[in-house]
C-alpha cells in the first residue's frame, strides 16, 4: 500500500515537473495579416502549422482583416497592450510611420548573425524599402508591381498594335469605342486605386529629384507644374478612354469588366494575375506602363513595393517572432507561395518555370527589367496628403474641382505635414 | 433600521450608476480632455495644444460639409421617420385598413430586422451604375438620360445614402406610433364622428395631440441617430466622392483611425456631443414634455 502510494506520488511529482518545464518553455505568438480571403488565408495557416510542427513549444494565433480595415486596426492595436508579435506591413511611409512611433522592433541584431541567410534567400533590393534611418525593420514576402494589361483579342479585333507610348493609348481610344470596347477600364471609388494612376503619372511627368524632395514629409511642397499636368492627363484619359461613372466603380468591378472581355486595357497588380489565369477567356499580356513622349520623369520605373512582415516592439518573444518572420519569408515558403497565392516572391530563385506560371515568371522579369521601383503613392506619402490628394481627384473626375485646385489643396496639406514633421 | 431604510435604495442605484460612470461618463470626460491634445494611437506621448483642435475645426471645410450632411440627414429623416411614418401608422390603424394592416405592418418592419451592413451591401447592387436595378430600370423604360452614378456623384451620393436609412427605419418608427395609437380611447373618435368630424379633422384634433409624447420620443431618437449615423455612409461611399457624403461620424473616424489624429477626432466628438445635447434641450423645451395636457 505504502509502495503504491509512493509510486503515485512520484508519478504525480514527475508529471508536475514535466508540465512545469513545458509551460515555462511554451511561447504564444500572435500573427496579424491582411488576407481573410482564400487561398492566401489557408496558405498562411498551413505554413504556420508547419512552423509550429518544426518549433515545438511555439503556438501561433492568427488574426486577419482585409486591406483598408487592416490599416486602421493595426494602428490602434499596435498602440495597445495587445500588440501582435508579428504583423504584415507595407514598406514605405506606412511602415516608416510605425517605426517613427517606436512600435516596430529593429531587425538589425538578428540580421547581423543571419547576413549570409539573408543574401542567400532574399533579393536585397526588396529589403531596402524596409530600411529606416539605416536599420532594417521588416522582411519582404512578396514583391508586387503595377502593369498595364492588354486584351490581345481586342487589339487583334480592331486591328491595332500594342501602344508604345501613353500617347498611343490615347490615340487608340476612339477605335476601341467604335468597336464596342471600353478602351481603358478605370475605377476611382477607392483611394488606393486612384493613387496608383496618379503615382505613375507623377513618376513619368515630374523630375526624379523633385519627386524625391516632395515625397519627404519634411520637405514636400508639390509646386512643380508636372503634378498639375499629371492630373490634367489623368482627367483627359478618363474622359476620352475610360468607362462611365468611375467614381461609382470599385476595383473588383473594374477587374471583372476586363476579365469579361469588355475592355482593351486595365492597370492591374501582378498579384492579380491569378484572376486572369482562372477566368479570362481571351489572350492577354502585360507591360510596364508606357512612357510619356515628353515626360520629364522616369519613363521606365515601375510602381510597386515589397510587402512583408515586421515584429512589434512590444513583443515579449522577439526571438521566436523573428523565427516566424524568417520562416514566412524563407525560400521554402516562397516557392510554395507563388504557386498557391499568385504573389511574386522576392526570395532568390523562387519564381521559376517549376514553381510559377509562365505569366508570373514574365511578371518577375518585367519587375527586374524596370529601372527600379517607386513606392505605391498611398504608401509613399503622409496619409494626410494622400487623403487630400485622392479626395481632390475624385472631385476632379466628378467635375467639381480643377487639377490646379486639387494641387493647391495638396500643397496646403503638405505645408501642414511639414509643420508636424518639424516639431 | 432607519439607516437601512434610508440607504437601502442605494443598493439598487449604485451598480447602475457605477457602470454608467465607468462606461459612459468616464470615457466622455476623457474625450473632453483628449480634445486638447495632439496624439496618434501609436504615439508614445500626447502634446497639449489647447484650443488649437477646435480652432482648426472652425475653418475645416470638410467638417462643415459633414455637418451640413448631418443636417440634411436630420431634415429628411424627420420628414420620413416622424411625419410620414406617423401618417402611415394612423392610416394602418384606421378601421378601413384593419384587414390588411397586420400584413402591411410586417412588411414595413422587415427592413428593421436586417443589419445595416447587409442593407448597405444590398443597396450597393441597386445603385450600381452599370448593372444596378435602378439604372437598368430607367434604361428599360427609355429614361437613359436619368441614369446616374448614384453613389459616385457628389450631387447624389448623400441623398442615395439617406434614402437607405429611411427605407430601413420607417417601419420601426411606424410600429412605435402604432403601439401608441392603440392606447388612444376609441370613444374620442366615436364622439367626434357623431359630431360630424372628418378623418382629417380627427387626425389633427385627436390623433396628433394624443400622441405628443411618442412623437417627441421618436423625434429625439431620429435626430440623435441622424447626428451619429455612421454605418450607411461608411460602407456605401466612405464619405466620398471627396467629402461629399461625409457625415461627422465618418469624418471623426477618418481622422482617428485613418489619419491617426486622435486629438482632432476627439474635438469632433465633443462638437457632436454638444450639438446633440443642444438639439435635445430645444426639443424638450418646445414640447414641454411630461406636462401631458
Amino acid at each position: 500500500m505504502s509502495n503504491k502510494k509512493t509510486s503515485i506520488n512520484i508519478i504525480l511529482a514527475a508529471t508536475t515537473l514535466v508540465t512545469g518545464i513545458a509551460s515555462a518553455e511554451d511561447i504564444e505568438l500572435d500573427l496579424f495579416h491582411r488576407w481573410p480571403n482564400e487561398p492566401i488565408r489557408s496558405f498562411i495557416a498551413d505554413r504556420v502549422a508547419e512552423f509550429e510542427r518544426q518549433n515545438p513549444g511555439i503556438t501561433v494565433n492568427i488574426d486577419q482583416v482585409l486591406n483598408d480595415s487592416y490599416k486602421d486596426k493595426l494602428r490602434v492595436i499596435l498602440g495597445s497592450s495587445n500588440a501582435p508579435d508579428v504583423f504584415f506591413s507595407w514598406s514605405g511611409e506606412f511602415g516608416n510611420n510605425l517605426v517613427r512611433n517606436g512600435t516596430v522592433r529593429s531587425l538589425e541584431g538578428f540580421l547581423e548573425e543571419d547576413q549570409q541567410w539573408l543574401e542567400d534567400n532574399i533579393l536585397l533590393s526588396q529589403v531596402d524599402p524596409f530600411e529606416y534611418e539605416g536599420e532594417v525593420y521588416g522582411l519582404p514576402w512578396q514583391m508586387n508591381g503595377k502593369a498595364l494589361f492588354y486584351n490581345l483579342d481586342a487589339f487583334n479585333d480592331v486591328g491595332l498594335d500594342l501602344p508604345d507610348t501613353y500617347q498611343d493609348i490615347l490615340a487608340s481610344c476612339d477605335t476601341f469605342r467604335e468597336n464596342g470596347y471600353i478602351p481603358v477600364v478605370f475605377s476611382s471609388k477607392e483611394h488606393w486605386a486612384i493613387s496608383h494612376w496618379v503615382g505613375t503619372f507623377n513618376e513619368r511627368l515630374v523630375s526624379p529629384s523633385v519627386i524625391e524632395t516632395d515625397y519627404q514629409r519634411e520637405s514636400g511642397r508639390f509646386t512643380d507644374p508636372g503634378y498639375v499636368r499629371a492630373l490634367e492627363e489623368l482627367e483627359h484619359m478618363v474622359t476620352q478612354c475610360a468607362n462611365d461613372f468611375p467614381n461609382a466603380t470599385d476595383h473588383s468591378t473594374e477587374r471583372s469588366m476586363f476579365i469579361a472581355g469588355r475592355a482593351a486595357m486595365n492597370f492591374l497588380e501582378y498579384g492579380e494575375i491569378r484572376y486572369l489565369e482562372e477566368d479570362a477567356d481571351f489572350a492577354w499580356d502585360s507591360t510596364n506602363f508606357p512612357p510619356f513622349e515628353d515626360g520629364k520623369g522616369n519613363q521606365n520605373t515601375m510602381q510597386g513595393a515589397p510587402e512583408g512582415y515586421m515584429i512589434a516592439e512590444k513583443s515579449e518573444h522577439p526571438e521566436a517572432a523573428y523565427k516566424l518572420v524568417k520562416f514566412l519569408t524563407s525560400g521554402e515558403t516562397a516557392r510554395q507561395s507563388t504557386a498557391v497565392t499568385g504573389f511574386i516572391s522576392p526570395a532568390v530563385g523562387a519564381v521559376t518555370p517549376e514553381t510559377a506560371s509562365e505569366n508570373q515568371v514574365a511578371a518577375a522579369e518585367q519587375i527586374a527589367e524596370a529601372d527600379g521601383m517607386h513606392l505605391w503613392l498611398d504608401n509613399a506619402l503622409d496619409i494626410r496628403i494622400v487623403n487630400t490628394y485622392m479626395n481632390g481627384v475624385q472631385l476632379m473626375l466628378d467635375g467639381q474641382m480643377t487639377p490646379s485646385e486639387v494641387m493647391a489643396d495638396v500643397q496646403e496639406a503638405a505645408a501642414e505635414v511639414r509643420e508636424v514633421a518639424s516639431r | 433600521m432607519n439607516i437601512a431604510r434610508k440607504y437601502g435604495s442605494l443598493i439598487y442605484v449604485v451598480p447602475a450608476a457605477l457602470i454608467t460612470t465607468v462606461f459612459v461618463y468616464y470615457p466622455l470626460l476623457l474625450n473632453f480632455i483628449y480634445s486638447f491634445y495632439e496624439f496618434s494611437a501609436i504615439s508614445p506621448g500626447k502634446v497639449f495644444v489647447g484650443w488649437s483642435n477646435f480652432k482648426e475645426l472652425l475653418h475645416d471645410e470638410a467638417a462643415l460639409i459633414s455637418l451640413l450632411n448631418n443636417v440634411k440627414y436630420i431634415l429628411i429623416s424627420v420628414f420620413f421617420q416622424v411625419i410620414l411614418s406617423f401618417i402611415i401608422a394612423a392610416i394602418l390603424e384606421d378601421r378601413f385598413f384593419r384587414k390588411v394592416s397586420p400584413f402591411l405592418r410586417v412588411l414595413y418592419f422587415v427592413p428593421v430586422l436586417l443589419s445595416v451592413t447587409i442593407v448597405a451591401f444590398i443597396f450597393q447592387f441597386f445603385y450600381d451604375p452599370v448593372n444596378g436595378l435602378i439604372n437598368q430600370s430607367l434604361a428599360a423604360v427609355g429614361l437613359d438620360s436619368w441614369r446616374q452614378p448614384w453613389l459616385g456623384s457628389s450631387d447624389t451620393a448623400i441623398y442615395a445614402v439617406i434614402a437607405i436609412s429611411q427605407w430601413q427605419s420607417m417601419g420601426y418608427t411606424a410600429l412605435l406610433f402604432i403601439v401608441s395609437l392603440q392606447t388612444i380611447p376609441k370613444d374620442l373618435y366615436e364622439a367626434s364622428s357623431l359630431e360630424g368630424a372628418s378623418k382629417v379633422q380627427q387626425f389633427f384634433h385627436i390623433t396628433v395631440p394624443q400622441s405628443k409624447e411618442i412623437i417627441l420620443v421618436v423625434l429625439i431618437v431620429t435626430v440623435a441617430q441622424s447626428f451619429t449615423v455612421f454605418g450607411e455612409p461608411y460602407i456605401l461611399t466612405g464619405g466620398g466622392p471627396g467629402y461629399s457624403s461625409s457625415v461627422l461620424a465618418t469624418y471623426l473616424y477618418e481622422n482617428a483611425f485613418n489619419q491617426d489624429r486622435m486629438g482632432y477626432a476627439s474635438s469632433i466628438a465633443v462638437v457632436v456631443f454638444f450639438l446633440t445635447m443642444a438639439v435635445l434641450a430645444v426639443q424638450l423645451k418646445i414640447s414641454k414634455t411630461g406636462e401631458r395636457s
